[in-house]
């Protein structure tokens, strides 16, 4: 073996690592709480007040468990059977792709071959398989070439700023456990409706919704996470955290791909000072306390509400993808139509910015994309009872940024005001610098998104703070572009 | 002079995001009230026996730090046992059933799962003392309207 082989040997080596530390924290927490392996909650040993190390090994025990279910051995594989890649966010993309549909595709052929009956020693068993077939592939491709970037290298160019990154989402693990790891929810909304849904999922095929009909709104868009949750739910057992778990990955995987896009647009870090990303560290800080507080709701809801920060996840990732490479835009269409469909107003956002920035090719397939997606939503609906379709989708189109859902509410110059305010709080005056950099090309390109997304009237002065989710980082961009 | 603008630029947008999260962050106890100075005012118990869902009635007891009272919380062996009369019960089609329970009065509903197995009479002193729990308890708590709001 090579050095590169090696390499993604020690990767694949460390998976299996991930899972005895998961094994090893269950195991020794299921003798303590003594209700056996497979029933016991991890969540209830950081919040009830047990010793301090096992609240460290549950915690422990859910970010090993989380990390095999996104990324681990994916990345390794990708590596493998895509070695011209050489840039880590690509590759964590993709592994993340390749962890889903290896989940998916054996999860399926599972529950057709034996049972619908699926619990967390087939989760397990299939993390197991999952790890061997990586040594397999490694094994076959042990002549061919492998990607050279080398992920703990990439990462230690950048210690400082993960250092400070991993601290602030301890911090945040710390100060929002009980929104975190709470075991029920808050509210009927959307956590309730995830957790339902991928419950059902352990003993069908498809998910049934809760208590609703199949929308494009609140269905298709969602089923991948649907799934994701539903691996989760079998690997931490019965519990509403896991439902969170997604939006929290999502979280940490967006703060990794701004930082890289900062970069990117930066000159690659030359431009950027260590301390430079203290900014970026608090707004991040800033918007976890935001969708975990200040939703807008009444009462105020679970952190699940904000399942918005997937979108933002989804986008950005895909502007990173086009920003570094043009070619790449049917991957980066395809990401766009997805992040657009978990909230439609992400639409004219993604349009105007694909438009500003001239990504033409990439404009016309992600227009392609969206006819596609409904003339195969008006095909779905031979097949499957129920409201949605192009009417369905113009409709929460409409009413996401019309307001069409609440009559008596007029646009009005107090309203704009009351918008604003709540606006100008969630970018916590970093909106000043679209106003000051305008003389910069790419921070007039963010200040003209962000001002047309202002302009269109939504629900009430009481905004939730999901519905900023396609702009809200748009002014922390637009910062780093103006000292360029 | 560009660099001392960078840098008066770079702190007043530090200060300004701590001034921020000084404004937005809860002071008090964390899930307690929200900044709003709201009460949370539902609660909704996921478990697969009874006794897990009082537990974590507990628990969100002792994290909220409200008088909750335990909300809807019922326990129902099969379909024929008859309901108060305050609430209606929904069975959902799943072998395990999760089922749903509204409170008529006060609009909210709450969740319980369901396993077959289990004997209703194990339980049926914890429910009657859960039921008379939330009855002594302050009602404002569980008043109030969620719905879906997209």
């Amino acid at each position: 073996m090579n050095n590169k082989q090696e390499d993604i040997f020690l990767e694949i080596y460390f998976s299996l690592v991930l899972l005895l530390v998961y094994l090893v924290g269950l195991t020794v927490l299921s003798i303590i709480s003594g209700t056996g392996f497979l029933n016991v909650s991890l969540s209830s040993f950081i919040l009830e007040s047990k010793p301090l190390w096992t609240k460290f090994l549950a915690f422990v025990s859910i970010a090993s468990g989380t990390a095999l279910i996104y990324f681990m051995p994916g990345i390794s594989i990708s590596r493998l059977i895509f070695p011209k890649d050489s840039d880590v966010i690509i590759i964590f993309a993709k592994g993340f792709l390749i962890n889903f549909f290896f989940f998916f595709t054996f999860s399926f052929i599972y529950k057709l071959m034996f049972g619908l009956i699926f619990s967390r020693e087939i989760m397990l068993f299939l993390v197991v398989i999952f790890i061997f077939i990586s040594f397999s592939i490694l094994f076959i491709k042990r002549n061919s070439s492998i990607s050279s970037c080398n992920i703990r290298i990439q990462i230690a160019k950048d210690k400082v700023f993960f250092f400070w990154y991993s601290l602030m989402i301890l911090l945040i693990f710390f100060l929002f456990k009980e929104k975190i790891f709470y075991p029920g929810f808050f509210d009927e909304t959307e956590g309730l409706k995830h957790f339902y849904a991928a419950y059902s999922l352990r003993n069908e095929i498809l998910p049934t919704f809760y208590n609703e009909k199949f929308t494009l709104h609140a269905g298709f868009s969602f089923s991948p996470g649907i799934y994701i949750n539903m691996f989760a739910l079998n690997l931490f057992g019965i519990d509403g955290f896991v439902i969170r778990l997604q939006i929290v990955t999502a979280f940490i995987w967006m703060g990794i791909v701004l930082k890289y896009i900062i970069d990117l647009i930066m000159n690659k870090a030359k431009l950027v000072a260590n301390y430079e990303y203290f900014p970026l560290l608090l707004y991040l800080f800033l918007y976890f306390i935001i969708i975990s507080y200040r939703a807008g709701y009444d009462p105020p809801t679970d952190l699940a509400k904000s399942a918005e920060t997937v979108l933002l996840a989804i986008f950005f990732t895909a502007f990173y993808i086009l920003l570094k490479d043009d070619n790449r835009f049917m991957i980066a269409a395809i990401l766009f139509s997805f992040a657009s469909m978990v909230r439609f107003n992400a639409i004219p956002v993604t349009i105007l910015m694909l438009v500003l920035f001239k990504f033409w090719k990439c404009l016309l397939l992600y227009c392609i994309f969206w006819v596609l997606a409904i003339i195969g939503l008006h095909i779905l609906l031979i097949f499957i009872p129920g409201e949605f379709g192009f009417i369905d989708m113009l409709y929460f189109l409409k009413a996401d940024m019309l307001s069409s859902q609440v009559h008596n509410q007029q646009f009005s110059f107090i309203f704009t005001l009351g918008y604003l305010r709540n606006y100008f709080i969630m970018t916590a005056g970093l909106s000043i610098f679209l106003i000051l950099g305008i003389r910069n090309k790419y921070v007039r390109i963010f200040a003209i998104t962000t001002v047309l997304y202002l302009l269109m009237p939504l629900k009430s002065i009481y905004l939730p703070a999901h519905y900023f989710a396609p702009i809200f980082f748009f002014p922390i961009i637009g910062f780093y572009l103006w000292k360029k | 002079m560009e660099k001392v603008r960078r840098t008066l630029i770079f702190c007043i947008v530090i200060l300004m995001e701590l001034l921020c999260i000084y404004y937005i962050y809860p002071k008090n106890e964390l899930p307690k009230n929200d900044p709003m100075g709201r009460k949370l005012s539902r609660i909704c118990l996921n478990s697969n026996n009874l006794f897990v869902a009082y537990k974590r009635a507990e628990l969100l007891h002792s994290i909220v730090g409200l008088n909750v009272g335990i909300l809807n919380i019922m326990f129902y062996a099969d379909k024929d046992s008859d309901p108060a009369k305050e609430y209606i019960l929904h069975f959902s089609p799943l072998p395990e059933g999760l089922a749903r329970f509204y409170d008529l009065d006060n609009q909210c509903g709450s969740e319980v799962f369901i396993r077959n197995d289990i004997n209703f009479n194990e339980y049926k002193d914890t429910v009657n003392e859960l039921v008379e729990d939330y009855e002594r308890a302050d009602k404002t708590f569980a008043i109030g309207r969620g719905g879906y709001r997209p």
